[in-house]
């Protein structure tokens, strides 16, 4: 009886211990952005405040029939507005994602990650320049050797200049971060942009050591096993 | 005659099958028997049993079940789209054919990414379960391709991860998204995170597309990634929205988490435990092992359903 009353308070500490869990997530996941409230917001200028029926022709030759009604109509309010390059001056610079690719070596503690980066500057008349620091670093957040910088003067509008280098050090780290940070001149007013992208990276060595330990076990293993039997067999003759 | 018979030599005894071949066995060990565990221990047993079940699942559900899941899903979209298209149903406004709203989940567009290997049906709706089929379209936007502004959600891991590599796409390629409306092609701006300078406001007539998903490490979410991508050609005509910005739910917007299913993890939980109790009991009558087979599979199962009901509870854009 005792234990049968036992076991249920068990069972009703982990219903509580689990519903602790996804409490625990949402609360983690909710300041992710770093303001809590993630949210893009966006400007539509042109607002239809009477948009048409959208019945127009569809791929397959037919009509989408009433597919533009539903309701109210939409007005300008209800369109999310997002403020357009705020303090930017005129220039409107677009850095890309990271391109990464992660290269082994004998050498176990080297190893190396080629990034690239784009920076497109998509202003009518201003010329942007700056220079673009690149960094490696660990899960834990520790850079990987010095963090490498390669400028880029004098971006014409309208033009995109991509920038690469080589970051050595990965060495054994499954998983490195690689970051890239556009740096503008200062006259330009803008702010510095940053990228970042986890890179995953195949730790050969320790995955040879973990081999190694793996084999030796089961030979071991193996070897008693047979030791075991032949003492059986042996034993009874 | 007689000393021949006398020097012929005697024929070969037959083998002995006697018990001299006989192998003798050791005899067999007693059982181990151990000492019975005290009930507090039985319960920690029980407890972490419970856990490792949960835990077990929800691996299993985040790390394959998902996968399967959004495949099936997105194939199952597919070919409803393909319908609606042919019929010429396919919605272009937040309402179907008949003027009724549309539900989270029905299909709206197709998107396809050549430079990233990426076609996903695209969904109506942004919430975490809306978004375990496929990419979803944010309810107060316009659809791509129209007038305005349009936003994209997709998750980054789970459940396929369709946006998983989104930050790969560089500035100026192009994909297409089909609608309603015919194929709308579209030219990437670039990707940017919260707080960077947005693209300028949008001309009349203008069209643009803004993919949303997650970044950081896998399945733990740091931030936003937000992709731009204009419109290459003439915007189509706007569709009526009957959601605006201020009546979006919180769990519809990027990273948001939709508690409305609380309940339907109690409901989980307490399957779960009521298998264990009835295995607890079962087992004492039949002996373990037998309560083992009888038990696993509903054990599975409740563990399977806990986990599911957990997943979403997490970030939509996970």
């Amino acid at each position: 009886m005792n234990r049968s009353t036992g076991s249920v308070a068990g069972l009703v500490a982990v219903l509580a211990l689990t519903l602790l869990m996804p409490v625990a997530g949402v609360s983690a996941a909710a300041p992710a952005d770093g303001d809590g409230d993630i949210s893009v917001t966006i400007v539509d200028p042109t607002p239809d405040p009477t948009p048409r029926p959208s019945a127009t022709q569809g791929p397959g030759g037919g009509s989408p029939g009433r597919g533009g009604s539903g309701g109210a109509q939409p007005t300008p309010d209800d369109e999310p507005s997002e403020p357009a390059a705020e303090g930017s001056g005129g220039h409107w610079i677009v850095v890309s994602g990271l391109d990464n690719s992660a290269h082994g070596e004998l050498n176990p503690f080297r190893g190396w990650v080629r990034s690239t980066v784009s920076v497109a500057n998509r202003s009518e008349t201003e010329t942007v320049g700056g220079r673009i620091v690149f960094r490696l670093r660990t899960i834990f957040g520790a850079q990987i050797g010095p963090a490498l910088t390669r400028p880029l003067a004098d971006i014409e509008p309208g033009t995109t200049r991509d920038s690469s280098v080589e970051l050595v050090g990965v060495g054994q780290w499954p998983l490195v971060q690689v970051s890239a940070t556009f740096e503008p001149d200062e006259a330009s007013g803008l702010d510095p942009i940053t990228r970042e992208a986890w890179v995953l990276a195949l730790p050969w060595l320790l995955l040879a050591i973990l081999v190694l330990v793996v084999a030796a076990a089961a030979i071991l293993w193996l070897r008693r096993a047979g030791i075991r039997a032949g003492a059986r067999t042996g034993g009874g003759t | 005659m007689s000393a021949a018979t006398a020097e012929r030599p005697a024929p070969p005894s037959p083998p002995k099958r006697a018990a001299s071949a006989k192998i003798v066995r050791p005899p067999k060990r007693p059982p181990v028997q151990y000492l019975p565990l005290p009930p507090g221990r039985q319960l920690l047993r029980r407890c972490l049993q419970m856990v490792a079940i949960v835990l077990l699942a929800f691996a299993l559900d985040v790390g394959l079940l998902s996968h399967l899941q959004h495949a099936v899903a997105q194939q199952q979209l597919y070919n409803g789209m393909r319908e609606q298209l042919a019929a010429g149903t396919l919605p272009v406004s937040e309402g179907d054919v008949d003027g009724v709203l549309l539900p989270d989940g029905v299909p709206v567009a197709y998107l396809e990414i050549p430079d990233l290997g990426l076609r996903e049906v695209i969904v109506e709706g942004t919430d975490s379960g809306t978004l375990m089929s496929g990419p979803g379209h944010r309810r107060d936007t316009v659809l791509p391709g129209q007038a305005g502004v349009s936003v994209v959600l997709g998750r980054a891991s789970a459940f396929g991860g369709p946006f998983s590599r989104l930050q790969e796409l560089p500035p100026g390629s192009e994909f297409t998204v089909v609608t309603g409306q015919g194929e709308q092609t579209f030219r990437t701006i670039g990707v940017r995170y919260a707080g960077d300078p947005t693209p300028p406001a949008l001309q009349s007539g203008q069209s643009r597309l803004v993919l949303q998903t997650a970044r950081g490490l896998p399945y733990a979410p740091s931030g936003v990634l937000y992709l731009d991508a204009e419109l290459v050609g003439d915007a189509q005509d706007r569709g009526a929205r009957q959601t605006t910005v201020a009546s979006l739910p919180e769990s519809d917007l990027a990273l948001g988490v939709d508690t409305s299913t609380l309940w339907a993890l109690v409901f989980a939980l307490q399957f779960l435990i009521g298998v264990e109790i009835a295995a607890v009991l079962t087992g004492r009558r039949v002996g373990p092992r037998k309560g083992w087979i009888i038990f696993f599979p509903l054990t599975a199962l409740g563990g399977l359903w806990v986990a599911a009901q957990l997943v979403r509870l997490l970030p939509n854009l996970l």
